[in-house]
């Protein structure tokens, strides 16, 4: 019997290590679990446990399900918030390593115009870095994109489950933002953060984009770790908390704390961010987020025309919530 | 001429390709390995585990299990910009950092548990950027910043219990709030945890979790009390008439 980490949703991919193992750079993850006799068995239930070494079989393995049970849970999570479910067959890699990721895309759009886009952005950046697991073996350029590149990376570099969950929610919100804008839109957001070395600041080229796409992954990736581990997290206190304490990932740049403040009921200190808003919700604010609003100024002002109404706010109540970002 | 130039010209579109997909090839080779060299030279401690540790010490004074209504409680973090990691026994300087800190108390003798801040009057110098934050599922914490002063990051106030209870206080730093800071010696891309050391260590009364009805608090917290109770600067008391 063995466990193949693959669904029409998505197939995994991850190496124990980059030369020893370069095989395992194309083939979908599998354990072969043990055998068993028997007739018919159906619901058999594996479970992979917390590594000790990273690197190590265990900790593919514990990646890999992980990872999985994210992308499923992310579609369940989307049909209820009425966003878009991540386009189906996504191709991931997970690292042993890292503890970023991203969401290239490469199997939805053409290897030529991918290419373009990252050495538009590159310029001596140090961004690549989390593309070495891949690369490093020799494949290069769109050989490299066309063979090995993943839609996703996800870094499995934590020890901690809730921890990888929510990264892996992030990088798949961006799949399901991708889903919204379109291909175009998403070559420029690979050329904008691999010219920002990420994220960025506020003065990297095309930071607006930036800014919009990574706070609202980070939003979504947040939300649904509290959903997924409410009380019992690794980091002190619900993952809703920490969001709500939340205002920009970097100064003037990424206002991850942005749209959850459009939702909630709370009015937070004055010191941090005016905030007399509440009552949208995600689906309203990701119909928002179409391939027209590339800075926070074009969600704001799309976001009062699109869904101001249905709400008991006021446009200037809006408005002063984005500008204390 | 038409028919015998096409040959020579298909050839061509060919060979061109050949060319450019060579250039690229080598281009691209050149520029990763090159990247690749550039991240090898990086002079810096790679953390042991997968993330640095920050030590971040705090007392919580007088260090007893029973207060009474009106006792005072007094909360101390203060330490200098030379901080410990904790995995790698190493001080690195952490220079002009903002340290975003919270406090928590929960009342533990009910299921579930209640967020409990308000159950205490605080005082807190005007110097400390730190107040009340209040959540839309109406728990109540204490949130803000630590101040930054020659090279010393200070935070200090005052509990004043007001009701009875059993509690849990805590106190967690988010070294995630602000992405871009970092610090000689550092990785680039490695995570940075805080790791809040109350009272050097003590036990810090973690026997009164099990005490309460909260499975959170009477089983979950205490199969890894390292990582779900010490890190986070975890301390019980009781506060009575």
């Amino acid at each position: 019997m063995s466990v193949k980490v693959e669904s029409e949703r998505g197939r995994f991919r991850g190496a124990v290590q980059n030369f020893a193992n370069v095989w395992e750079w194309a083939i979908t993850i599998k354990d072969n679990a043990g055998a068993i006799a028997g007739s018919v068995f159906n619901n058999i239930a594996i479970n992979y446990h917390i590594w000790t070494a990273q690197g190590s079989q265990a900790h593919r393995f514990w990646g890999a399900a992980t990872a999985n049970n994210a992308l499923h849970e992310f579609h369940d999570f989307a049909v209820a918030d009425g966003i878009a479910s991540p386009p189906l067959h996504l191709s991931i890699w997970l690292s042993r390593t890292r503890i970023i990721g991203f969401a290239l895309m490469k199997n939805f759009l053409s290897a030529s115009a991918a290419t373009d886009a990252i050495l538009n952005g590159l310029l001596g950046s140090a961004f690549l870095a989390s593309l070495l697991d891949l690369i490093t073996g020799g494949f290069v350029q769109s050989t490299w994109l066309n063979i090995a590149a993943p839609d996703v990376m996800i870094g499995t570099g934590f020890q901690q489950s809730d921890q990888l969950k929510q990264l892996a929610y992030h990088e798949i919100a961006h799949t399901s933002h991708f889903v919204q804008v379109g291909s175009l839109y998403w070559l420029d957001v690979i050329e904008a953060e691999v010219g920002a070395n990420g994220w960025g600041n506020e003065n990297s080229d095309d930071a607006g984009r930036i800014a919009v796409c990574e706070s609202w992954a980070e939003h979504i990736g947040m939300t649904y770790a509290h959903r997924s581990y409410f009380t019992n997290t690794s980091i002190g206190e619900t993952f809703e908390a920490r969001t709500e304490r939340r205002v920009n990932a970097k100064p003037n740049h990424v206002p991850w704390g942005l749209h959850h403040d459009l939702l909630d009921g709370v009015v937070d200190p004055p010191t941090r961010v005016v905030d007399h808003v509440s009552g949208f919700t995600n689906a309203q604010l990701f119909n928002t987020l179409n391939n027209t609003v590339i800075n926070p100024e074009q969600y704001r002002s799309r976001l009062i025309q699109l869904h101001l109404g249905s709400t008991s706010n006021t446009e200037q109540q809006v408005n002063d919530l984005f500008n204390s970002y | 001429m038409k028919g015998s130039a096409g040959p020579f010209r298909r050839f061509s579109h060919v060979k061109y390709y050949a060319m450019k997909t060579t250039f690229i090839f080598w281009f691209a080779f050149l520029l990763l390995t090159g990247l690749q060299f550039y991240s090898c030279k990086e002079d810096c401690t790679p953390p042991l585990g997968t993330a640095y540790k920050l030590e971040i010490p705090i007392t919580l004074t007088p260090a007893q299990d029973t207060f009474h209504v009106g006792d005072t409680i007094t909360i101390v973090s203060s330490f200098s910009n030379c901080m410990y990691e904790k995995d790698l026994d190493q001080f690195f300087t952490i220079e002009n950092w903002q340290f975003f800190p919270t406090s928590k108390v929960s009342e533990i003798s009910s299921n579930p548990a209640k967020s409990a801040m308000l159950d205490f009057n605080i005082i807190i110098d005007s110097i400390y950027d730190y107040e009340y934050f209040y959540y839309a599922n109406n728990e109540v914490d204490l949130s803000g910043e630590y101040l930054n002063q020659s090279n010393i990051y200070d935070l200090k106030y005052r509990l004043i219990p007001s009701k009875t209870g059993v509690y849990h206080f805590r106190h967690l730093v988010d070294l995630d709030f602000i992405r871009s800071q970092t610090f000689i010696g550092k990785c680039k891309n490695e995570r940075v945890e805080a790791f809040v050391n109350m009272n050097e260590d003590a036990d810090n009364n973690i026997h009164y979790l099990s005490l309460s009805p909260d499975p959170h608090y009477n089983t979950w917290i205490l199969i890894k009390p390292e990582l779900r109770f010490h890190k986070f600067g975890g301390y019980c008391f009781v506060v009575v008439e």
